[in-house]
């Protein structure tokens, strides 16, 4: 699986910056992020309906994935990027455990967007942001792969209904 | 088309918050880096610490002492509890910070330490090395000087690898003619024509130095062709060999004191300190001769002082199990210490040899009992008290009088702990799926209908019941709990079920104990206490136990108290038998006391007592029947039963008991009907105090100590390898056990499943692995929770296809995964199936069942549903 929208950078000075960021340099891993920082905040906040609530998701993925950095070894960005998905991915599910529901506001896709149920919302900003088919979709977001076409096709009658 | 130009366009539209720039982030982390267990214990694997030193870290620190006690005493902590418990701590991001800054001073240290040593080492093993050549050199020298050149052949070396320079030397073979050869070297005694002379140097100077002991012990053996020797080679010292073999003894002997004596003047050069290290490559050649013959002191003494030697005397065992622990959350590949690793081997070695004593021990008693020399003998029935009992008044007054002179007191370090019940939680009952979470003060029922594998019409009501959990019996589910010091059975029906509205409600008296199903009623078992200096005669329940029926109280009548050889308590066991109908329910009190167990199965119920009487043992087992009417039935034996031994075993009643022998008390395995009609069976078992047992089919299992598990077929009476509590039985030969396999240093490498036949003989088996996020995998932290609730551990049998569910948790490196892993046994094939997972399940709940509609998997507040053959996911709700 080949994420689109992941800043390239050559596989050598990826794993010289990932060995960095492993023993605790957070100005290196402050680039590792900037490698993937537009995907990650569009895919949470797609995900999820105010600003606040993205900006926790992305703090406490850099948090955490910083904390297990050690555990874990790239030799390139894009199984990074993979991975800081998955983090994500399962810092969303949580926060929209949590998440209150606000009024619906803003755009059309928007509003449209927060009828949805909240994982098949992930699904799509996953599949959107990451422009990938529904299967590499749902590893990244830790569905199964039938699970996670009846979200789509559920998530795509609804959104069909409301704004197409 | 346009619905994902217009997602696209929008996710393309979110604008980025200044807090979620690469800046701002990094601002965050460098002001939020707090350090948590998780980092400090990721960071300390680093560190290659030892349990000591882990414990020791923590024990300088400000971790509570409740906390530090459980981590010592457990060397065996799964991960997440370790974590969990340093999380609850009182330890803060400085306390981390510091015992990290120690851990890495400590490996600094050791890591200069380990480089010295190794140098140091080198340093002398180069030395021993050209001192071990010089003398032999000298050795050589000596030996040539004794004997006549002329006999010995100038090349007669054969090179390990033939090379062409040294070809030429073959041509001496016509001067030694294989068989005249025999009368002349026969005639010069002192004349070593052997090859394991010469080759003595040979062997020194060349890489080839194994040869030489070889050529030196089997001479005849040394001679035969390899595959590195040139064709013409073997023939040339076979003949001599072969001639001259009594003369080669004595020159062999010769050569070897000369070895000896270098071998100690290395010995001597070097000191003592060279016995302490490790033997190397430049050992060899001392370790080699000594193979079959007589052996150098100093060189068998080697070996034992590496061990000896070790400076981590002071470590105690328990902080050596927590330093595997340790290892086992290390990276693969990482050793936490080599100095850990030699103290286990003589440890791993003595318990082997233990184990193959043991296993001796009970072949030899097995054979011995076969053959008649050790008997088996039936137990002794006494008669029972003499108590006029005739009504409630009699009952009270009696069991007053007694208590006056009767104790329930055990022997020491006897408990009349059991293991408690399990309770379902989770139900898949007829269409319906219920949960109950139990709080404080309240119980939460959840359910959803199920058809066809389809959940719909959620719905959630709750209840005061605390410690719920759910049954279901004909058309009716049942919610068990307590509540104002009642066992509690709410029964409710399909259709009120949505709504929370019970159908019928008994109470009865005391807490809940056990419980068992069948396609009509449900059996509930409780046990009250009542203070007989409180009670009145005129109110039998102020000393027995009662029930309420909707609302109704109702006392147990006094036929319905079973009879009993010594009532000396207020303590009784109450069962009832009801069906969720306006029916009254059946009941039985059977009396009991502190020490008394309850175990319950289709077939009965059967209840122990152990009390002393004129200072001696009395033990009384009591069943109820389970038939049309609740049948009592009783039987007393001298002795005292080890009350967590109680078992039911099909239509038997098992139980581990000290009995009188004539001159003292003996351990016996007490197997009766569980009707008493026959007598029963006593097999004599060691001393030692019994504390558990389990049953799976006909296997009882029961367990001395801590950790010696034995198991008897109860239909055949004879040994068989124990099953333990985490195998299920699928048929009468395929039972299913799941269980996390570690290597020999405790690293885990996945979850075994095993199918055995009932004697334990694997059938088949298979390996689960995690599935990790990244390229590593995370089996250091796999674990399965079938370890420890075997019903969580999911076997159904269709026609000859066995399904199977196997409960795996681990730590991906991100979160926590839950999954079943679907297994087929067929054919004496275990096929894999797919898995269902689910992540972040931080209670860790998860069950499942598997029905001939489908499987039911429930995880936490969640609710899979899949088809069987293909785990096809049909439906996923959260309750």
């Amino acid at each position: 699986m080949h994420l689109k929208g992941v800043t390239n950078m050559t596989d050598t000075d990826f794993s010289a910056l990932f060995q960095k960021a492993s023993s605790g340099d957070t100005d290196a891993y402050a680039k590792l992020y900037g490698l993937v920082y537009r995907s990650l905040y569009r895919i949470a906040r797609f995900s999820v309906k105010s600003d606040a609530t993205a900006v926790d998701i992305i703090r406490e993925t850099v948090t955490d994935s910083f904390s297990a950095a050690h555990t874990v070894t790239f030799k390139s960005a894009q199984p990074y990027a993979q991975w800081m998905i998955r983090i994500l991915c399962t810092k969303i599910k949580l926060a929209n455990k949590t998440e209150s529901d606000s009024a619906a506001s803003g755009s059309s896709v928007r509003r449209a967007l927060d009828i949805l149920k909240p994982d098949e919302r992930m699904l799509l900003a996953v599949m959107t942001v990451c422009k990938c088919p529904c299967d590499a979709a749902a590893k990244l977001c830790g569905y199964e792969k039938e699970q996670a076409q009846k979200m789509y096709l559920s998530a795509k009658k609804t959104l069909d209904t409301i704004i197409v | 088309m346009e619905l994902e130009k217009l997602l696209s366009d929008y996710a393309a539209s979110i604008i980025i918050a200044d807090e979620a720039m690469p800046s701002a982030v990094k601002k965050y982390m460098d002001e939020n880096s707090e350090m948590s267990a998780g980092l400090f214990l990721k960071r300390l694997k680093e560190l290659r610490i030892t349990g000591s030193e882990f414990l020791e870290l923590l024990g300088n620190s400000k971790i509570g002492n409740t906390e530090f006690r459980r981590i010592q005493s457990n060397p065996h902590m799964r991960f997440e509890e370790l974590l969990d418990t340093l999380d609850n701590s009182n330890l803060e991001n400085d306390d981390y910070q510091m015992m990290l800054a120690v851990a890495a001073k400590h490996y600094k240290i050791k890591e200069e330490q380990r480089k010295a040593k190794e140098l140091k080492a080198k340093a002398e093993s180069d030395r021993a090395k050209q001192l071990l050549e010089r003398a032999m050199q000298d050795a050589d020298k000596k030996l040539s000087e004794e004997l006549p050149t002329a006999a010995v052949p100038k090349a007669p070396a054969p090179p390990a690898v033939p090379t062409p320079p040294e070809a030429p030397a073959i041509p001496e073979k016509p001067a030694l003619p294989p068989a005249p050869s025999v009368p002349a070297v026969s005639a010069e005694p002192t004349v070593p024509v052997s090859p394991s002379v010469p080759a003595v140097p040979v062997e020194v100077e060349k890489p080839a130095k194994k040869e030489l002991p070889a050529d030196i012990e089997k001479p005849l053996e040394a001679a035969k062709p390899t595959e590195t020797e040139t064709p013409s080679q073997p023939e040339f010292p076979a003949a001599s060999v072969d001639d001259t073999a009594a003369k080669d003894e004595e020159s062999r002997k010769r050569a070897e004191l000369y070895l000896e004596k270098a071998l100690r003047e290395v010995e001597k050069e070097l000191g003592t300190e060279r016995e302490k290290q490790p033997s190397d490559d430049t050992a060899e050649p001392e370790k080699k001769p000594s193979g079959g013959q007589p052996e150098p002191a100093n060189v068998q003494i080697k070996t034992p002082v590496e061990y000896e030697d070790d400076d981590d005397d002071s470590v105690e065992p328990d902080a050596k199990s927590i330093g595997s622990f340790l290892e086992e959350i290390c990276e693969p590949g990482t050793k936490a210490d080599d100095k850990e690793q030699r103290v286990k081997r003589p440890f791993l070695r003595v318990t082997l040899a233990l184990a193959a004593v043991l296993l001796c021990v009970g072949v030899s008693y097995k054979l011995l009992r076969n053959y008649g020399i050790i008997p088996t003998y039936t137990y002794q029935v006494t008669d029972r008290e003499t108590q006029n009992i005739k009504d409630y008044a009699s009952l009270l007054s009696e069991s007053a009088r007694l208590a006056q002179t009767v104790s329930d007191k055990l022997p020491d370090g006897i408990t009349a702990e059991r293991t408690a019940a399990y309770k379902p939680i989770r139900l898949v009952g007829d269409g319906f799926v219920l949960t109950v979470d139990s709080g404080d003060d309240k119980s939460i029922v959840k359910g959803a209908k199920l058809e066809n594998g389809y959940l719909s019409d959620a719905f959630s009501f709750e209840s005061e019941l605390t410690d719920a959990f759910l049954l279901s019996v004909k058309d009716k589910f049942a919610l068990v709990g307590k509540s104002d010091g009642f066992t509690v059975i709410r029964y409710y029906s399909s259709e009120s079920i949505s709504k929370g509205e019970k159908v019928c409600e008994i109470k009865q008296t005391g807490e809940y104990i056990a419980h068992y199903t069948d396609s009509k009623y449900i059996y509930m078992v409780s046990k009250t206490s009542n203070d007989l200096s409180k009670a009145d005669a005129n109110r039998p329940n102020t000393f027995l136990p009662y029930y309420e029926q909707n609302g109704k109280t109702l006392k147990v009548q006094f036929e319905n108290v079973a009879p009993s050889a010594c009532i000396f308590t207020g303590d009784y066991y109450l069962l009832t038998r009801s069906d969720g109908t306006i029916s009254v329910p059946e009941v039985k009190a059977v009396s009991a006391c502190a020490n008394s167990n309850a175990e319950i199965n289709d077939k009965g119920l059967c209840v122990s007592k152990t009390y002393n009487i004129n200072g001696g043992y009395r033990t009384e087992l009591t069943s109820v029947l389970f038939g049309s009417s609740l049948e009592v039935k009783s039987t007393v034996f001298d002795g005292y039963a080890y009350p967590s031994t109680l078992k039911l075993c099909g239509g038997n009643v098992c139980c581990i008991a000290s009995v009188p022998n004539g001159a003292g008390y003996e351990n016996a395995l007490l197997i009766s009907e569980i009707s008493f009609e026959n007598r029963g069976s006593s097999t004599p078992l060691d001393d030692g105090i019994y504390t558990g047992s389990s049953v799976c089919g006909n296997v009882y299992s029961f367990m001395k100590g801590s950790d010696h598990i034995f198991a008897m077929d109860i239909d055949s009476g004879a040994e068989t390898p124990p099953i333990g509590t985490t195998t299920v039985k699928a048929d009468e030969n395929v039972y299913v056990r799941a269980y996390v396999e570690a290597d020999q240093n405790g690293r885990r490498s996945g979850i075994r499943l095993m199918i055995t036949d009932k004697n334990g003989t694997e059938l088949a088996s298979e390996l689960i692995a995690a599935s990790g996020t990244a390229q590593e995998g995370w089996n250091d932290y796999i674990s399965t929770p079938a370890q420890e609730n075997v019903l969580s551990l999911a076997v159904y049998r269709e026609e000859e296809t066995v399904y199977i569910g196997v409960p795996v948790t681990y730590f991906d490196g991100i979160s926590t995964v839950s999954e079943y892993a679907f297994f087929t046994y067929e054919d004496k094939q275990l096929a894999a199936l797919r898995k269902l997972s689910v992540y972040s399940v931080r209670d860790g709940y998860m069950n499942c069942r598997i029905t001939e509609d489908g499987i039911v998997t429930f995880w936490s507040d969640r609710v899979i549903t899949a088809d069987k053959k293909n785990i096809k996911v049909i439906s996923d709700i959260a309750l």
